[in-house]
């Protein structure tokens, strides 16, 4: 039996003037009411009411990011004692005050304050150093995620907490320190972590002695992603496990020769995502590398490729046994012409996304997707203006650009045909593949055709929506 | 599950003025509390609510009637969208109630277990102290005056604040 009447009487509330209409909330509503709360401001506006609300709303914090200045040393007791409830954090050092970074015993107080993160990121924290990083990572056990851009840690503090985050899922790092002439321990392993890991993203670390046998071991990785990483990757490559389950694979301005690329292709089986290419240089990779790609990722669905000299006939092959293909980026590359254009229009059944960039593909290229293509929904179509232009391509392009943005509509489709004709003289390359493609707009109405301007812009509105806290 | 057909079995509420309200079953078990009683067999014809007066449980079973009859989200996929807004609209105007009326309908529906309920009075709470100064909060919600801040845990506050960012 149910006795509703032995809770405490709410009835006569209201009869004291000057009653707290939070007072008798228990703390789970305060908390929600502040789950409603979306704005910083608000949330620190109300961390100021009382004595409760300042208990509550640090207690509904799961995320928190903070200015890892030097400065912040005074506070990190209290803060962390108030939001103890941390599961995310992301400590940057805002450079705009100094480069005087929180230190190695202030992380190792942050993390012992913080039992339960699961992510931390750190950038520009220049004082945290590899012997810190050992330290303060047995104190990160629930560690799923980790990520560094900036610091001045090297690969060996990656390591330490590799050992130590045994459960660690995702590792990204932005730029190493490189002491070259430090030798890794004779002890070392690939780290306990190797079990867990499932994404490794590495961006200008220079140094593959510990990571080759880091990506070698963790027999569970599904992404990996290289990005100006100096030294002989192509040897990782070659060591990938047959039984790998990579199913996305990323390798800009990477050292990479087809027998890196074969091997990627011969042991990931299950490969969706693909990408590879240099916009510094030239790429050693070519139909060699390709044709084993098409023979072996029969599962591919993305292929993006930079300044890499692919052919007809590689990419035949790769459209002949891909049938899953729907997004392919070919830039940067003398050998992508016409006929690559044709050839792709009529094999690549699959093909949704199109994305052809200073490549020298005329009219006639780009009026075979009139026909070909059924599933085509979109061109970008980036030729080249001039040089200048050529430059800002250069500062734009990016292999993180992975996610399809939203297509023109039809209105802007007959706005941007129109302006065509109003465009000056010198853009006239660009014209003509503007208006060749507008050509198969008309045999093909599904088909939308995006330019450079409003490509930039969509890419700088995904980058906006990146941050990780 | 249909909705007002399925069952004409009724159900009494008596709020603590003694006021009885007679509603359909379907309609009492939009409350997770009620429905767990009437599931274990403990309810009498008549449930007492010893702490709820009758004008917040008119209120609340104004609003459990008009959920009740709306259909529910999980029920299928392609609802159509009409419905959704009239819902929505229903639920502003409910809103548009005093803060004496606001905190007795939460504690009610806290006490009842109706999830939906208690989410739009902390949403309404929530909507009315976005852009406050906490001042301005403290006033609007009649904050405990024992329960403030001393001047200087409110300076360390705003200090330990000022190191987070976005």
């Amino acid at each position: 039996m149910y006795f509703f009447s032995s809770k405490p009487s709410i009835i006569d509330n209201h009869t004291a003037a000057a009653m707290d209409y939070t007072d008798s909330l228990p703390d789970e509503c305060l908390a929600l009411i502040f789950n409603f709360l979306t704005t910083s401001k608000d949330r620190k506006n109300s961390s100021l009411v009382s004595h409760r609300w300042l208990r509550i709303e640090a207690q509904t914090h799961t995320h928190l990011s903070l200015i890892a200045h030097s400065d912040l040393q005074p506070f990190i007791p209290s803060i962390f004692n108030r939001f103890n409830s941390l599961t995310q954090l992301f400590l940057h050092n805002n450079y705009s005050k100094s480069f005087d970074s929180i230190n190695d015993n202030d992380m190792i107080l942050i993390t012992s304050m913080s039992p339960n993160l699961m992510r931390l990121r750190i950038v520009y924290c220049h004082r945290i150093t590899d012997s810190g990083m050992a330290v303060f990572s047995k104190n990160c056990n629930k560690l799923k995620e980790f990520s560094c851009a900036d610091c001045r840690f090297s690969d060996l503090g990656i390591f330490e907490l590799l050992h130590n985050c045994t459960q660690l899922e995702v590792l990204d790092v932005w730029s190493l320190n490189n002491y070259p002439d430090v030798k890794a321990p004779p002890n070392f392993s690939a780290g306990a972590a190797a079990k867990s890991l499932k994404v490794i993203k590495l961006s200008f670390a220079h140094n593959e002695r510990l990571f080759e046998p880091l990506i070698i071991a963790s027999k569970n990785l599904t992404s990996l992603e290289l990005g100006c990483c100096d030294g002989s990757w192509g040897r990782t490559l070659e060591m990938i496990p047959n039984d790998s389950c990579l199913v996305e694979v990323h390798l800009q301005d990477v050292n990479v020769t087809d027998v890196g690329l074969i091997s990627v292709a011969k042991n990931c089986r299950a490969l969706k995502k693909l990408g590879v290419g240099n916009f510094n240089g030239s790429v050693e990779i070519g139909d060699e590398g390709l044709i084993a790609v098409g023979k072996h990722s029969v599962n591919l669905q993305e292929l993006i490729l930079i300044g890499v000299n692919a052919t007809c006939v590689s990419l035949e092959v790769i459209a002949t046994n891909c049938r899953n293909l729907v997004r392919l980026e070919l830039s940067r590359s003398e050998t992508i012409t016409d006929v690559e254009m044709m050839c792709i229009a009529e094999k690549c059944v699959a093909l949704k996304t199109l994305y052809i960039s200073t490549c020298p593909v005329s009219n006639k290229g780009i009026e075979a997707f009139a026909l070909g293509c059924p599933n085509l929904e979109a061109i970008w179509d980036k030729s080249p203006l001039n040089e200048k232009s050529d430059v800002e391509d250069m500062s734009s392009g990016n292999l993180d650009f992975k996610e399809t943005p939203k297509l023109l509509d039809e209105d802007s489709i007959s706005k941007k045909l129109k302006n065509i004709s109003d465009e000056p003289q010198e853009n006239k390359r660009y014209d003509i593949c503007c208006k060749s493609a507008s050509k198969a707009v008309k045999l093909k109405p599904s088909l939308t055709v995006i330019n450079r301007e409003k490509r930039n812009n969509l890419i700088a509105q995904s980058k906006g929506k990146t941050l990780l806290c | 599950m249909s909705t007002s057909s399925s069952s004409s079995k009724k159900i009494v509420l008596k709020s603590a003025d003694n006021e009885t309200f007679e509603i359909d079953e379907i309609v009492a078990l939009e409350s997770q509390a009620i429905k767990n009683m009437i599931e274990d067999e403990c309810a009498d014809n008549v449930i007492p609510l010893g702490n709820i007066d009758s004008k917040t449980l008119s209120k609340i079973i104004e609003y459990c009637k008009k959920h009740a009859e709306s259909p529910k989200k999980d029920d299928n996929a392609d609802i159509d969208e009409k419905a959704v807004e009239d819902l929505k609209s229903f639920d502003a105007e409910f809103a548009k109630v005093d803060m004496p009326l606001i905190q007795d309908i939460l504690m009610a529906a806290n006490f009842l277990n109706i999830d939906n309920l208690i989410g739009l009075m902390c949403r309404t709470i929530a909507d009315r102290i976005k852009g406050k100064t906490p001042e301005e909060i403290r006033k609007i919600l009649n904050i405990n005056k024992n329960d403030l801040l001393s001047p200087e845990q409110e300076a360390k506050a705003r200090e330990e604040n000022s190191w987070a960012f976005d």
